[in-house]
């Protein structure tokens, strides 16, 4: 009985926040909160509401969170990690299963898995980032998060070749994910739904705009051609610099229009609620702590005397953007240090990363608590703190010569996902939930059949066949049969259930999900450089066959085979070779060369022409 | 009546939020949960400290560490014959195995030594086989040969009796 006078009291609640607000006053006494979002849906069944605890132990993990922290961090990260799977990581599977020969991490994985192969490695990378993707894109579940944490770990764990110590860090996070709060847009924004029609279109267009630089990003960062370098300007710019000012330039103009607050004229509805409801995310504190034990254990490793003496860095630091730091030290010495000898230089260098570590390690542990922080000073200082580890990673990727993937880009969005303020995080994500809610709405009704959840289930099922097939490398026809027709299975599982919404939502992000990861190895250099590397070794082993084979689909494979070199650092590569050579021409330091394995390939041709010749 | 639904559920967003604050009961397991975490995390890391294998950095967040940056040429040679003196040869690594595994080896790491040491040892007539490292510091101190040795008759295997890092 008091549970349905609760309920019928909270109904009645809704009714005012969708009314038109005059003042800032009356915007906060109707403020949706939590229980404003269960009014408004079928809650679940509970017995009211726990307080948010807010001292010791209990309030550091169980304490309020802004729910847009662990949502935005969920979605964003397993995003990365989607595209980190199908273009990073892929073009490693060549090396396993080499002449049998393997070591995985743990003594007790050998005896149990036979010897990994390609086919075994990239399927799983595959599937991974396909895992990844759907729940980026749905409502994540536990089991679709734990599926997604152990395709990824058992990903480096079957071998040694893979000992990147942040692909273990990435296993704990995910780990750490399996158990965030399943959240929607829709929820960290209940303010959104009730936001006047006529503020969407500014919002709409700007969410679309910034959703579309994140994607041009997010490819270009791993040298993939997108639109813009195909299409647009790109085709005619003498360096890539100008097509990432192109990408940021969408970003910052797509978040501008999305994002700016918005002055609340009279008879106005604020965009943002004015006291969003908070959640209890104590995985989300849990990563947060992972990271400052990282940090931790990170700066300690650097105490050895090679560290602290700089060795290490100096020969870490031989870019061109450390060199040109070295020389003005040197030369005409830095503000504040003066002029120092090299040994001097990079010494402080090296104390400088271990402070930059010390002082991210303790901003995490404060972090994970700045939504219930009231103190000024405090919330400016991790503010302030922000810059060690953004100035860090990004100086790891320009500054160091380091072979570690994306490794800085996963940490640069931990990073501002917990050091930012939620309201900056709210105005900077608000935009895709509208874009997203346009977009999917008329979908969401055109698809609003009972069965249709499970028909897009079964799309799924051949999209992932011939998506499989396409992609051409040694266990993607499993993978991408085998994922579609768990997508078809689940999806009839969830429809049968009465979850539709979610057997829809699964369905139709697995479609998209394929044909995004056909398109992106299609477009990035993944395959060739796969089946280079492969080439490569069988040509060392004296395999010529193999290697001839290899080589015809890395030069199938190939993107951009024109590549302008300055020294031996290759610049940037082009599709088309006339247009190539007027770059190179451009500057005496230019060479044009080919990156593709045509030389090889006929080279391989001839000594098996030798071999067969009587 | 009571199984009845009240309304069928609105369209744009059917579902409880999620992250109420764990009840009692819940939050005396998760206070468990979180403690088992934290405390592996603190101590796996630990443990390379306490160890005796310093080239094995895995799981002990030592991202571009000094010892990471030794660069140690490695070589291999194995002896072929029962007799005595047997014929020695050299082992052409990255014909043998992927050149991954080469650095691996040099790395001085132990399970990927004795593992290709076994695996050699299988060569029909293989009675010894040889993995040696010689690595210089960041600082350019070139450091002591560490030598790994296997008897492929009796599968005793001889290593360094510990791993040198720092010049002595």
């Amino acid at each position: 009985m008091s549970k349905k006078k609760r309920r019928t009291k909270s109904k009645k609640r809704p009714a005012k926040t969708e009314a038109p607000k005059t003042t800032k006053s009356k915007a906060k006494a109707t403020a949706p909160e939590l229980g404003d979002v269960k009014a408004v849906r079928p809650a679940r069944p509970t017995s009211g509401h726990v307080p948010f605890p807010r001292s010791g132990l209990d309030g550091f993990f169980f304490g309020a969170v802004d729910p847009v922290r662990p949502w935005l961090l969920q979605r964003l990260f397993l995003l990365v990690l989607a595209f980190d799977c199908w273009l990073d990581l892929v073009p490693h599977g060549g090396r396993y299963g080499f002449n049998d020969f393997n070591v995985s991490h743990f003594a007790i994985l050998d005896a149990l898995q036979p010897t990994p192969t390609s086919g075994v490695y990239v399927g799983c990378m595959l599937l991974a980032g396909l895992a990844a993707f759907v729940m980026a894109l749905s409502r994540p579940t536990r089991v679709g998060m734990a599926a997604t944490c152990v395709l990824y770990t058992y990903g480096w764990l079957m071998s040694m070749l893979d000992s990147y110590q942040h692909h273990y860090l990435v296993s704990w996070l995910l780990f750490a994910m399996i158990f965030f709060p399943r959240l929607t847009g829709d929820e960290v924004f209940p303010a959104a739904v009730t936001a006047p029609k006529r503020r969407r279109p500014a919002v709409l267009v700007g969410g679309l705009l910034f959703a579309y630089g994140l994607y041009e990003v997010t490819l270009g960062v791993c040298e993939a051609p997108t639109p813009i370098e195909l299409l647009g300007p790109g085709a005619a710019i003498e360096t890539p610099s100008w097509m990432w000012l192109a990408r940021f330039g969408l970003l910052v103009l797509g978040g501008l229009m999305a994002f700016l607050p918005v002055g609340e004229g009279p008879g106005e509805t604020p965009v943002l609620a004015p006291d969003p409801p908070k959640t209890s995310a104590w995985a989300y504190v849990l990563l947060g702590v992972t990271c400052a034990i990282v940090y931790f254990y990170t700066a300690v490793s650097k105490l050895s005397p090679d560290w602290r003496e700089g060795h290490a860095l100096s020969r870490l630091g031989r870019t061109d953007a450390l060199g040109g730091l070295l020389e003005t030290a040197t030369s005409e010495g830095l503000p504040i240090f003066g002029v120092m000898t090299a040994d001097e230089f990079w010494e402080w260098m090296a104390w400088g990363a271990i402070a930059v570590q010390v002082v991210t390690c303790a901003g995490y542990l404060v972090a994970c608590r700045v939504d219930t922080i009231e103190r000024r000073w405090l919330k400016l200082g991790l503010l302030g703190a922000l810059v060690a580890p953004i100035s860090f990673h990004i100086g790891a990727e320009l500054g160091l010569s380091l072979d570690i993937g994306w490794f800085s880009y996963y940490m640069i969005l931990v990073a501002l996902i917990y050091f930012l303020p939620a309201t900056m995080l709210r105005r900077a994500s608000e935009g895709f939930v509208v874009a997203r809610r346009a977009l999917t709405g008329g979908f969401d009704r055109v698809a609003s059949a009972p069965l249709a959840p499970f028909g897009i289930g079964l799309v799924a099922a051949f999209v992932g066949l011939f998506v499989g097939a396409k992609v051409d490398l040694p266990g993607s026809h499993l993978a991408g049969a085998a994922f579609g027709a768990s997508v078809a299975a689940a999806a009839a599982w969830a429809t049968r259930r009465g979850r539709g919404r979610e057997a829809r939502a699964w369905s139709t992000s697995a479609v998209f999900g394929l044909l995004l990861m056909w398109v992106s190895i299609a477009n990035s250099d993944a395959r060739f450089d796969f089946y280079r590397f492969v080439g490569g070794e069988y040509r060392r082993h004296d395999e010529p066959q193999l290697a001839y084979d290899a080589y015809v689909k890395a030069n199938r494979y190939v993107v951009s085979p024109w590549c302008i070199y300055q020294g031996r650092s290759m610049l940037t590569c082009y599709r088309d070779e006339a247009y190539a050579q007027q770059v190179a021409e451009r500057d005496p330091s230019y060479e044009l060369r080919r990156r593709d394995r045509q030389r090889q390939q006929e080279e391989m041709e001839r000594r098996l022409e030798r071999n067969a010749a009587p | 009546m009571a199984n009845e639904p009240e309304s069928p559920p609105p369209d744009p967003a059917p579902y409880a939020m999620d992250g109420e604050p764990p009840r009692a009961a819940r939050k005396r397991r998760l206070r468990r949960f979180l403690g088992a975490v934290l405390a592996i995390q603190m101590l796996i890391p630990l443990t390379y400290y306490l160890r005796d294998d310093p080239y094995d950095e895995r799981f002990a967040w030592r991202m571009f560490s000094a010892v990471r940056l030794h660069r140690c040429q490695t070589s291999a040679a194995e002896t072929v014959g029962g007799d005595e003196r047997g014929d020695e040869r050299e082992i052409p690594l990255t014909s043998v195995i992927h050149r991954a595994w080469v650095n691996h080896l040099a790395r001085n790491r132990a399970a990927v030594v004795r593992a290709f040491l076994r695996h050699r040892c299988e060569g029909e007539g293989v009675t010894e086989v040889q993995v040696s490292n010689v690595c210089v510091t960041p600082d350019g101190t070139t450091l002591e040969p560490q030598v790994y040795t296997r008897d492929c008759e009796s599968g005793e295997t001889s290593e360094p009796d510990a791993l040198i890092v720092e010049a002595r």
